[in-house]
């Protein structure tokens, strides 16, 4: 499938093949996106699933079935037993996962501890927009330690901009309740983070102190999904402009600079790490392969959903779990793509000086129609800017605390 | 080797760093930052990346 155009399919079986013989292999998967439910009770005017390109919800049924939920555990199992998995991270979403009620993420959670290694360390996360956070329902979540984060985008005024009902009311005096409770006593073990989605109209500040009076212990900004064909907000094709850039400096300046740090803040945490040498564990930065898979509400198999913003289909692989294992999707075009690092990126990128630290920006940040996926990012003069900052920055800080030393 | 070169000049070098002066950083981002590198050094699992779209 492509977009308006017919994109070049890039890896062909022969790259594939051209690769496994030059010693490349693929990393198993080791983070299970479950959509327990495909329906959501918010319309959030951005949304990937509902509201871009693809339009594949409409196709699925409206939550995952005790049946699919069965062999999404037998699959996801199975590759743990395969690969000798240290680590595997399940991750409930939708649409929104609440939706799926109490028990069926405690019955997801309870068969999941029991059919996986017992050397396999579990970790189970519901992403949610947060406005069904009740004590039984963290009672129950709490039962099975599973964690739970949060959507919120900023300032009540910023976040109500876009993250509604779907009769305009805005979510965030819910999603604030919410979090107080998950913030009280028992629960506060429970809560993993928050993400944000940027919009340039709210003030990066702001927005980042809005979201740090939840205490969260970690936090990410997520750049807007669109691409060259769909460009994001405030994003246009003057290479000068760094709009992007811009907001996330303003916020990481403010970050950098706390003497004690305040949360994790995931973005620029990994920027750092690539700087000083390490490997990303973020899809979004660097070249360390992708490990995810996405297990939709009826059992197919699909790459990292966010593609949806590409074109109607992006994600799909033709993979389902009652014929085919998780191992059958490391040979999927789309998947050795986001695993093979350097090779698979534009030839600019592939010539860039930053390249092992951007890695070429997020994968559906490089969707073009007629081309496909090799091209820079659309955020391309973004990234650029932000980790050139945030290199000045910590490189400044390290000369300081090596001449202090002569 | 000169492309491993200037991937290395753009990447932060912190052989002269004296680790015994890090507790000054107390816990602030640089800190937890030299500590990370300093522990994943060799770590195969830090080679895989996780969905955007969950933390």
């Amino acid at each position: 499938m492509s977009g308006t155009l017919i994109d070049p399919v890039w890896p062909t079986s022969d790259d594939i093949a051209a690769l496994q013989a030059g010693g490349w292999r693929p990393t198993p998967i080791r983070q299970f996106v479950l959509k327990v439910h495909s329906r959501c009770n918010l319309a959030c005017d951005y949304c990937y699933v509902y509201r871009m390109a693809d339009q594949t919800w409409r196709e699925r049924p409206l939550a995952m079935s005790r049946d699919i939920l069965a062999l999404a555990v037998t699959r996801i199992a199975e590759h743990a037993w395969r690969h000798d998995l240290p680590r595997v991270g399940v991750v409930f979403h939708g649409g929104e996962p609440l939706l799926a009620g109490p028990a069926f993420l405690a019955d997801a959670a309870r068969a999941l501890r029991r059919s996986l290694p017992p050397t396999t360390t579990t970790t189970l996360t519901v992403q949610s927009n947060g406005v069904l956070l009740s004590v039984p329902l963290l009672d129950v979540l709490g039962e099975h330690d599973i964690s739970v984060a949060v959507s919120v985008d900023g300032t009540a005024a910023g976040h109500d901009r876009h993250r509604r009902y779907p009769n305009g009311r805005g979510s965030y005096a819910d999603i604030a309740r919410g979090l107080d409770l998950l913030n009280s006593g028992p629960y506060r073990r429970l809560f993993s983070g928050l993400l944000c989605t940027v919009d340039l109209t709210q003030d990066p500040v702001d927005c980042y102190r809005a979201l740090l009076g939840f205490a969260p212990p970690r936090m990410d900004f997520l750049l807007p999904l669109g691409n060259w064909t769909t460009p994001p907000p405030g994003r246009t094709a003057d290479p000068a402009t760094t709009p992007y850039a811009d907001w996330l400096t303003a916020v990481f300046d403010r970050w950098y600079s706390a003497p004690v740090q305040e949360t994790e803040l995931r973005l620029f945490r990994e920027i750092i790490h690539l700087l000083l040498g390490g490997s990303s564990q973020l899809e979004s930065i660097g070249l360390a392969p992708s490990t995810v898979a996405v297990i939709e509400a009826d059992g197919s198999l699909e790459e990292t959903d966010t593609l949806k913003s590409a074109y109607h289909g992006a994600a799909t692989t033709g993979l389902h779990l009652a014929e085919h294992s998780i191992d059958d999707m490391l040979g999927h075009p789309s998947v050795v793509a986001r695993q093979v690092g350097l090779v698979a990126l534009a030839e600019k990128c592939q010539l860039c000086p930053v390249r092992t630290v951007c890695g070429g920006g997020y994968y559906p940040h490089r969707y073009r129609s007629g081309s496909g996926f090799r091209n820079p990012s659309v955020y391309c003069p973004d990234l650029l800017a932000l980790i050139g900052h945030v290199r000045a920055r910590v490189s400044r800080d390290i000369g300081l605390l090596a001449r202090a030393t002569r | 080797m000169d492309e491993d070169r200037e991937i290395e000049s753009n990447l932060i070098d912190l052989s002269d760093i004296d680790l015994e002066l890090l507790p000054l950083l107390q816990d602030s981002v640089l800190a937890r930052s030299i500590r990370r590198i300093l522990q994943s050094a060799g770590s195969l699992d830090d080679a895989a990346s996780t969905f955007q779209q969950s933390i």
